[in-house]
């Protein structure tokens, strides 16, 4: 507990300068007559008051231990996955314009289904080529909404 | 009797073919959702939002609230079955629900939840029949002082209802509402924190928040650790409740709807906070408290109707006010307008037809998830045996595809993506992002109201307390903030 709340009045702390900071520039006005800048920098105090109060907190508690339950990744091992599924969903975003749907969709589930979840090859290419062509058939031919076409005009 | 006049109407609106179907679609993806763990009504209506625009308001709105009261049904479904609660408005149903499961009562307990459901669903609707008209007869003399104490209340309601700390309630609504700021101001043209991306001009979506935060944080969340989804073993043989349920969970029922009515109400309250009030109350007045906890059937009845009764009841402050009371009536609201309707006191009048078509079909919807739940319990528990590896791949594709095809632009991708990882990070924290996304909806309704009530009073910020019913409701939130603090100030010295 008492490190999450240490990170986590710190982001805020950093998070309530920054706005402040931002807004400033802004043209902040007054209570009475506010600028563009008035709300943002209110709430950037706001934040800043609530960073303190967990702040507070953590210096008035006790010293606990840092045992393993304290620390923010209580899962070492796995969290490689989660970097790596976010590395694949910015390339998804990256190539889809480029490649299109359908080729875009079976790399990415190819990456997951290979790269993070381990299975057998056949598994992985029969899933992604059912995901892509299917929900391409669901969404595209009969929803008819609009899924960019990459050189294969699909 | 002008008000039957309007229900003719309403169900002429539901009745119709097209209308039946969407209605039936919704509710059967809305319990399909609820059921799958990760796959919420928000995700869901954000995915379809973008296929909405070929079909009229009314329709997709019908749709709609069906996936929203679909998923209050089914969530209660993994609660009782596997002891994970499908939607945060099913957890108080773990407590009871999965004891009676391993007594070989699912059955029971799936049928008296779905017919609590119906009950409560049923008769907090013809409350929202008779009080929406005139409450927003009455939201017409709001003024913008009196939206921004709303509003301001609403929040303060969000950040006390939080199942973990309220200062780091109120700090994520803070977020959000700091979220909502980004984008062109609307009284200036000046763009405020856009970073120079230009998508970023008309403010950061909506859609591509919700999923980030709850689907794709979600998924984070759970591919860190290992998932062992344990499904009853035990057969289900009874699915009716016997007589002795009946009457031991009658009185439940009964009070479970009007908690559920008046929280629901509340803006911010919504169907949360009426499934733990109806917990609480059941077992304190229970003749016999000591078997809460270990399968009471009163301890599943009461908090399931009471969070449809919740659900129903919160399309008011919807409907009338244009406020939103949780996040998925804020999706409802955000679908609204981009069909171009304004939410509002004036909603019900401009457009009889939605409003008295949504309320018929939600008679008809609930009357629908009555018939099909019951049938279809083997089913949903079948389609909890799909292994996760290969349920998370599919929800995220559905939504990349839900927030490219909203604009067709993929800059929405990598804003949804952002948001992942910050909801990520919010749930490692213990900040909640329910509150977060009611702060991002509220902020520019807020800000826009203050700047226009200090038009009004030429400059003079005492306005929000000279008017009665904007000095009600700015006192009535700084109270409640006033004692979060005290409370937790309180709570803090007596543990250290």
């Amino acid at each position: 507990m008492k490190t999450k709340d240490q990170i986590s009045s710190i982001i805020l702390l950093i998070i309530s300068i920054l706005t402040c900071l931002g807004s400033s520039r802004l043209n902040i006005g007054s209570v009475n007559n506010p600028g563009s800048g008035f709300f943002p920098f209110f709430l950037g105090m706001v934040i800043g008051s609530l960073s303190l109060l967990i702040m507070i907190k953590t210096m008035l508690g006790k010293q606990v231990s840092t045992n393993k339950k304290n620390l923010l990744w209580e899962f070492g091992k796995r969290k490689k996955k989660v970097l790596y599924l976010i590395l694949a969903l910015g390339s998804y975003g990256l190539l889809l314009e480029r490649l299109g749907y359908i080729l875009t969709t079976i790399l990415l589930f190819v990456f997951i289904l290979k790269g993070i979840t381990s299975q057998k090859w056949y598994v992985v290419l029969v899933a992604a080529l059912f995901a892509s062509i299917g929900s391409y058939t669901i969404f595209h031919l009969v929803l008819k909404i609009q899924l960019p076409d990459g050189p294969l005009g699909m | 009797m002008e008000i039957f006049n309007h229900i003719l109407l309403g169900f002429h609106t539901a009745l119709s073919l097209g209308n039946l179907i969407y209605c039936f679609l919704g509710v059967v993806l809305g319990t399909f959702v609820g059921v799958i763990p990760g796959l919420g009504p928000v995700a869901t209506m954000s995915i379809l939002m973008p296929i909405t625009l070929n079909i009229s308001p009314v329709s997709a709105i019908i749709m709609f609230a069906g996936i929203y009261y679909g998923a209050l049904y089914g969530g209660s479904t993994t609660s009782i079955l596997i002891n994970v609660p499908g939607e945060v408005t099913s957890v108080v149903t773990c407590i009871d629900g999965y004891q009676m499961a391993i007594k070989g009562r699912a059955g029971p307990a799936l049928s008296i939840s779905a017919i609590g459901s119906f009950i409560g669903g049923t008769i907090s609707l013809i409350g929202v029949m008779f009080l929406a008209a005139p409450l927003a007869k009455f939201g017409l003399r709001f003024g913008p002082p009196e939206y921004f104490a709303l509003i301001f209340l609403a929040l303060t309601v969000v950040s006390g209802v939080a199942t973990g700390s309220p200062i780091k309630a109120l700090s994520a609504a803070a977020l959000g509402m700091l979220t909502g700021v980004i984008g062109m101001d609307m009284h200036t043209g000046i763009p405020r924190f856009t970073l120079g991306i230009r998508t970023l001009y008309d403010g950061v979506g909506l859609v591509p928040v919700t999923m980030g935060l709850f689907g794709i944080s979600e998924i984070f969340i759970n591919i860190e650790k290992k998932i062992e989804i344990e499904i009853l073993k035990s057969k289900i043989e009874r699915i009716l409740p016997s007589v002795q349920d009946w009457i031991d969970s009658r009185w439940a029922i009964l009070r479970g709807t009007l908690i559920g009515f008046f929280v629901g109400i509340i803006p911010g309250g919504g169907a949360l906070l009426s499934t733990f009030a109806s917990y609480v109350i059941e077992k304190k007045i229970s003749p016999h408290p000591e078997k809460f906890g270990y399968g009471a059937i009163e301890g599943v009845a009461g908090p399931e109707t009471a969070n449809n009764a919740a659900g129903q009841a919160s399309f008011i402050p919807m409907l009338a006010l244009g406020i939103p009371s949780n996040v998925v009536i804020a999706v409802l609201i955000g679908t609204l307008m981009i069909h171009g309707v304004q939410p509002g006191p004036l909603l019900i009048s401009e457009h009889p037809e939605i409003f008295w078509g949504v309320i018929t079909s939600m008679y008809i919807g609930n009357a629908m998830l009555l018939v099909l739940n019951l049938p279809l319990i083997r089913l949903w528990i079948q389609l909890l045996k799909i292994p996760y590896t290969f349920l998370f791949p599919i929800i995220l594709l559905f939504c990349l595809i839900g927030v490219y095809s909203l604009n067709n632009n993929v800059i929405e991708i990598f804003i949804m993506v952002f948001f992942g990882i910050i909801g990520y990070f919010m749930r490692k924290l213990e900040f909640e992002p329910a509150p977060f996304v009611m702060g991002m909806v509220l902020s520019p309704m807020m800000e826009n109201a203050f700047r226009q009530s200090l038009t009004l009073s030429d400059g003079k910020i005492t306005i929000l307390f000279t008017r009665p019913i904007s000095a009600l409701l700015m006192i009535v939130g700084l109270s409640a903030l006033t004692f979060y603090v005290i409370s937790w100030i309180r709570r803090q010295r007596d543990r250290y």
